[in-house]
């Protein structure tokens, strides 16, 4: 196997470029760094992203600012019990002047699509996004149409408000490559936003614009060379073994998982100019790529078990790979 | 259950170099300590050591485990379990002076007398041995001081191998015992118990650092390992076992000058050989004597008393026939013959009558006038056959020839006593022998206390040995014991009134057989002798109660009041000169004869029995040191060899092969410090062990915290990351290993890798090695010493803590 070497000129710029997108984000998401970082991996591992956490910590601002420094359109939609699939795809309406169907796109033909409060739509809406998700395409009226690359939906949901709320089914959210939150800033990042006169709370719509679509099609690329040893793919399997296997765990993680742990670590690896992935990178986005796809055992779910303290078993209970010294 | 408490690899993972010992780990250290002092079974007589010894075991170790769980700090653990065995002893051995449990002064003072019994008692006693307060004590405080060791030890992250070496010297102290089988018993035991902790440890399953190749069958090398333990711990053990004297001294003899050289040759103290004969109570028939006549059956003589037991000196030189150094048998006078036939004596002096003349059909056999000895060139006599010639004068001694016998002018090694001897000895010797004018009075006199009702003759004294505490004990308060205590206290007695006195050590004289006598173990005997001057010689008395001096009618009055036909001779023709009789050679030798004509052997050599009745000890802490020698030497060598080789086989396997051992030896010297890399821990996660704040914590909670803080303080001056903030490192050491960390890390995962960069890995490990061996603190530094391969004894914090926690998911199925 090769090394591209367009990889080797993209990578070293990727840092960067990375870096100066969460510097532009955290100045309207402040002290999330982390969260911010993660959310750009998903971005250009063509992933989607999960924010569950409770309202007003920024979700929204988050999405708006990432597709705003990526140059990229955005869309939100609200989701609420009596929202129609359609008002997610799309409807054929009948022009009169034409004589025919025409197709009014969606909300959700758009590079970043915002799922606000996924859990409060039907099922029935909320498979509509199932196909836009996986398939990157959009079916109505026996035509298929494609979605706009690159394209990534952030959903956020509020934990706490059970009420009125569909919990998303375990289809649909496996198809979410991560799960993040947010959290309540720290002091001094909550100042900073009082403080900054509409600076810190700014308007996502006005931040700077960092980078152009081509240039994110090269970073998803750029993520893809990067190189994933046997050995460490082979800890991502035994990972995924060991959720499987656990005990405290219903339903682990399913291949469609795995797939995303390595391209997510992948992409942690090329956000810090790296080559190749290493058992950090894997551990660093396990619990983000994982946590939220595990069932737990009933009987646990009631003990109030954390699904991140069995994670954090797992990552205990796997060896780390190994590069082979000869000796002993 | 706090979270902490749930997992707790996280709060250890933080690089204190202890490890709460896990369950099965306890269980088996505790086994082993058990088995270990089990071995006992062989130094004691009686069941009486059982007790306190469990008790001690099992309380020490209960106590430090519970402190070492509560708080790892090994200080508070080592004290809790020298306060349990305090207590132990305490319950177990002086029950009577504690007050509702608790030790009082007159435990102490119980403890005090008890110690001072100690060392005496070892010095003039060989195992087997009666339980006594002091040797219960010795053997309950000593079982449970090595628990505590162990158990400590057992919690040191990088010692738990060394956890075993607190057994071995238990079970080696307990090994010198010779007291029939239970040999095999004891080592097999033993070494199975030792493989059982060593199997629960789980160090031994997981030999590999990072990059290592980590071998997956880890159940089937745990087996291997711990059989291949067992067998060195057999092979070991038994030759240990075969080295060590026992206090038959077939092990001892044979070493140094044999016979027909002249080097020193040191043999076991005949009056310990005497005392566990006697204490034995066994009927091993020992030899056969064909004689008219019975007489007590003489080995040796001791003269000297040094306070904890009597030995002698002397110059053996060989023969033909006629004794060295004794007049040739005047013709008229009556000699008597008695053939002697060995069974199974373990000694390596020959049995004869009083005043032998010639020995007949001995080969290789010297002969001492000074002490009346006849010593064989090999380590056992069993099977020979001689025959001995000897005047026959016992029987014509007379009271009054004895009582009007001037004070002789005995060698002053006759009279001496040490310093050791209180004065009260004196003053009771002085008040005994008040009335009496002539040396043969005093003698009576002594005798006559001695054998008076208020002394009690037992197999079983409550102070045994002839030392001067065991004297002293015997004169003025148990007043109780065998011929040992009852000859011994006539000696010194007699000596403190200026009469010459020495020990016979032989045996009595049997039963008797059609022709002759059967003597038995059990017949072994000890009588004082008291010297008349040259014209009588050494003449034995009997101050053993139910004893009696065969043939010494004439001037014992015990003798002639037991009476026993069989002791007393029917012959009554008496030489006709008394004096003429008395061959010269009971007179004290100084030089020493050359060899008669016609010797084919006609070396010299010189037995101490003195140095041997201490020596069966003295080697078996000296065996114990010599192993610990070995062992580090054998360390040292091991490590060197591995690391050669590691680094042979990498150069020739590639650069990347060469980063990743680079990188495995500067995570083995990381382990030197305290810290670390369990298997499911990165690179990283291993480095922020190093830089994290709370390492500071935890090693400045250590004896050794201080230094290893400044050094981390001074150097974050200079430093330029903050996250080194007096930590275990300086940022700038940090930072090399983090670079170091980042090329293993690229050779292990990385498309490509140079030469060039394992060349930087090389050179930055040397670095972090002289960097680490600063921050190793003196109990690492010691332990670097004592431990073949870290890794070896690394616990894997994993497997240890992984299933201990309380997470209702870990109680629902247990394993996984």
């Amino acid at each position: 196997m090769d090394r591209q070497p367009a990889t080797a000129v993209v990578l070293e710029p990727f840092s960067e470029l990375f870096r100066s997108i969460v510097a532009n984000v955290a100045t309207v998401v402040r002290g999330k760094d982390s969260a911010v970082g993660l959310a750009v991996i998903c971005l250009v591992c063509e992933g989607h992203l999960l924010i569950e956490d409770v309202p007003g910590v920024g979700k929204t601002t988050l999405a708006k600012a990432l597709a705003r420094s990526f140059g990229l359109e955005c869309r939100r939609i609200q989701f609420t019990p009596d929202l129609l699939p359609s008002d997610v795809t799309g409807v054929s309406l009948y022009n009169r002047d034409t004589m025919s169907f025409t197709f009014r796109p969606g909300p959700i033909f758009a590079n970043v699509v915002i799922a606000d409060e996924i859990n409060r739509a039907s099922p029935k809406t909320q498979s509509a996004l199932l196909e836009a998700m996986q398939e990157r395409q959009v079916s109505t009226d026996d035509t298929t149409r494609p979605l706009p690359e690159p394209f990534m939906v952030v959903a956020t949901q509020n934990p706490v408000e059970h009420e009125g709320t569909y919990p998303l089914p375990e289809s649909q959210i496996d198809r979410f490559m991560m799960r993040i939150s947010l959290g309540y800033p720290d002091k001094g990042s909550e100042m900073a936003m009082l403080d900054s006169d509409g600076g810190g709370s700014g308007d996502p719509d006005t931040l700077p614009v960092v980078a152009d679509r081509a240039t994110v099609h090269a970073m998803i690329s750029a993520v893809k060379a990067v190189y994933a040893a046997g050995s460490l793919r082979e800890y991502i399997v035994e990972l995924a073994g060991a959720t499987r296997h656990h005990p405290a765990i219903a339903l682990g993680m399913s291949p469609r998982s795995t797939l995303a742990l390595q391209r997510a670590a992948q992409g942690l690896a090329a956000s810090t100019g790296r080559s190749y992935v290493t058992p950090d990178d894997v551990k660093t986005v396990f619990s983000s790529v994982v946590a939220h796809r595990i069932v737990l055992q009933p009987s646990l779910v009631a003990s109030g078990t954390e699904v991140r303290e069995i994670l954090h078993d797992i990552e205990r209970s796997v060896r780390v790979p190994s590069g082979r010294t000869p000796a002993n | 259950m706090t979270p902490a408490q749930e997992l707790p690899l996280r709060t250890r993972a933080k690089g204190a170099g202890l490890v709460r010992p896990g369950y099965g780990r306890l269980v088996a250290l505790t086994l082993v300590m058990l088995v270990s002092s089990a071995g006992l079974f062989r130094v004691f007589i009686g069941e009486g050591w059982v007790g306190p010894v469990v008790v001690s075991v099992l309380g020490s170790a209960a106590c430090t485990w519970a402190v070492a769980r509560r708080w790892p700090q090994p200080i508070w653990s080592a004290l809790a379990g020298v306060v349990a065995v305090a207590l132990a002893v305490s319950w177990t051995v002086f029950p009577a002076t504690t007050a509702w449990g608790v030790p009082t002064s007159a435990t102490l003072r119980a403890l005090r007398s008890a110690f001072d019994g100690v060392g005496p008692g070892i010095a003039s006693s060989a195992p087997p041995v009666h339980v006594t307060p002091g040797f219960a004590l010795l053997a309950a405080g000593g079982a449970g001081i090595m628990t505590v060791a162990a158990f400590v030890l057992a919690s040191e992250r990088l010692a738990s191998v060394l956890a075993l070496f607190p057994s071995l010297a238990v079970f080696i102290a307990a090994i010198p015992a010779a007291r029939g089988g239970g040999r095999l018993l004891v080592v097999s035991s033993y070494c199975l118990a030792a493989c059982a902790y060593l199997y629960t440890d789980s160090a031994l399953s997981r030999p590999a650092t990072w990059f290592g190749g980590v071998r997956r069958s880890s159940q089937a090398r745990r087996r291997s390992s711990a059989a291949v333990t067992t067998l060195a711990g057999v092979i070991v053990a038994a030759s240990v076992t075969a080295l060590l004297p026992g206090v038959d001294g077939s092990g001892i003899l044979g070493w140094g000058g044999a016979h027909g050289g002249s080097g020193q040759r040191i043999v076991p103290n005949p009056l310990v050989s005497l005392q566990t004969r006697l204490l034995d109570e066994s009927n091993t028939p020992v030899f056969q004597v064909h004689a008219s006549v019975g007489s007590y059956w003489q080995l040796t003589t001791l003269d000297r008393f040094d306070g904890s037991t009597w030995s002698s000196e002397g110059s053996y030189s060989g023969f033909s026939s006629q004794l060295p150094g004794v007049a040739r048998v005047p013709s008229g006078v009556q000699v008597e013959k008695a053939t002697f036939t060995i069974q199974n004596l373990d000694s390596v002096w020959l049995p004869d009558q009083f005043n032998p003349v010639s020995v007949q059909g001995a080969k290789g056999v010297s002969y001492d006038p000074g002490n009346d000895s006849l010593l064989v060139a090999g380590s056992t006599s069993n099977g020979m056959t001689y025959t001995v010639t000897s005047y026959r004068y016992l029987s014509d001694l007379s009271a009054a020839d004895l009582a009007a016998a001037p004070p002789p002018q005995a060698p002053s090694v006759d009279t001496a006593l040490p310093t050791s001897v209180p004065q009260s000895v004196k003053l009771l010797a002085q008040r005994i022998t008040a009335n009496a004018t002539s040396q043969y009075a005093k003698a009576l006199a002594i005798q006559d206390y001695l054998t008076s009702p208020i002394f009690r003759y037992t197999l079983q004294p409550p102070a045994d040995g002839s030392g001067t505490a065991a004297l002293t004990t015997f004169l003025f308060d148990t007043r109780a014991g065998y011929c040992q205590q009852f000859a011994g206290a006539f000696a010194v007695l007699a000596r403190e009134v200026g009469v010459p006195t020495r020990l016979g050590v032989g045996f009595a004289t049997g039963s008797p057989i059609t022709g002759g006598y059967q003597v038995l173990d059990a017949d072994a005997h000890t009588w004082p002798e008291v010297y008349f001057g040259p014209k009588y010689g050494w003449v034995p008395f009997e101050p053993t109660p139910g004893f009696s001096v065969p043939g010494a009618n004439g001037y014992d009055p015990v003798a002639s009041a037991s009476a026993q036909p069989t002791t007393q001779s029917p012959s009554t023709v008496a030489p006709a000169n008394p004096s003429a009789t008395v061959p010269a050679g009971h007179e004290k030798v100084g030089a020493v004869q050359g060899p008669p004509a016609g010797s084919a052997a006609g070396g010299q050599s010189s037995t101490s029995g003195s140095k041997s009745s201490s020596g069966a000890w003295w080697l078996a802490f000296a065996a114990l040191g010599g192993l610990v020698i070995a062992w580090v030497v054998f360390a040292g060598a091991a490590r060197f060899a591995r690391r050669r080789t590691r680094r042979l086989r990498a150069s020739r396997a590639g650069p990347r092969s060469v980063a990743l051992t680079a990188w495995q030896e500067a995570e083995e010297e990381l382990a030197w410090i305290g810290v670390s890399r369990d298997e499911s821990e990165t690179v990283s996660e291993l480095l922020a062990k190093l830089g994290e704040p709370a390492a500071v914590a935890v090693s400045a909670s250590g004896p050794d915290g201080a230094s290893g803080n400044a050094v981390g303080a001074d150097r974050s001056a200079a430093g330029t990351a903050g996250s080194g903030r007096g930590g275990v490192l300086s940022p700038v050491e940090l930072a090399r290993l983090s670079v170091l960390a980042g090329v293993a890390e690229q050779a292990a995962f990385a498309q490509e890798f140079d030469a060039a960069s394992a060349r930087v890995a090389l050179s930055l490990s040397a670095d972090a090695a002289r960097q680490l061996a600063r921050h190793r603190s003196r109990r690492q530094k010691l332990l670097r010493w004592l431990l073949i391969l870290p890794a070896m004894s690394r616990p894997s914090e994993g497997t240890l803590g992984r299933w201990r926690g309380q997470a209702p998911w870990k109680r629902q199925t247990g394993t996984r």
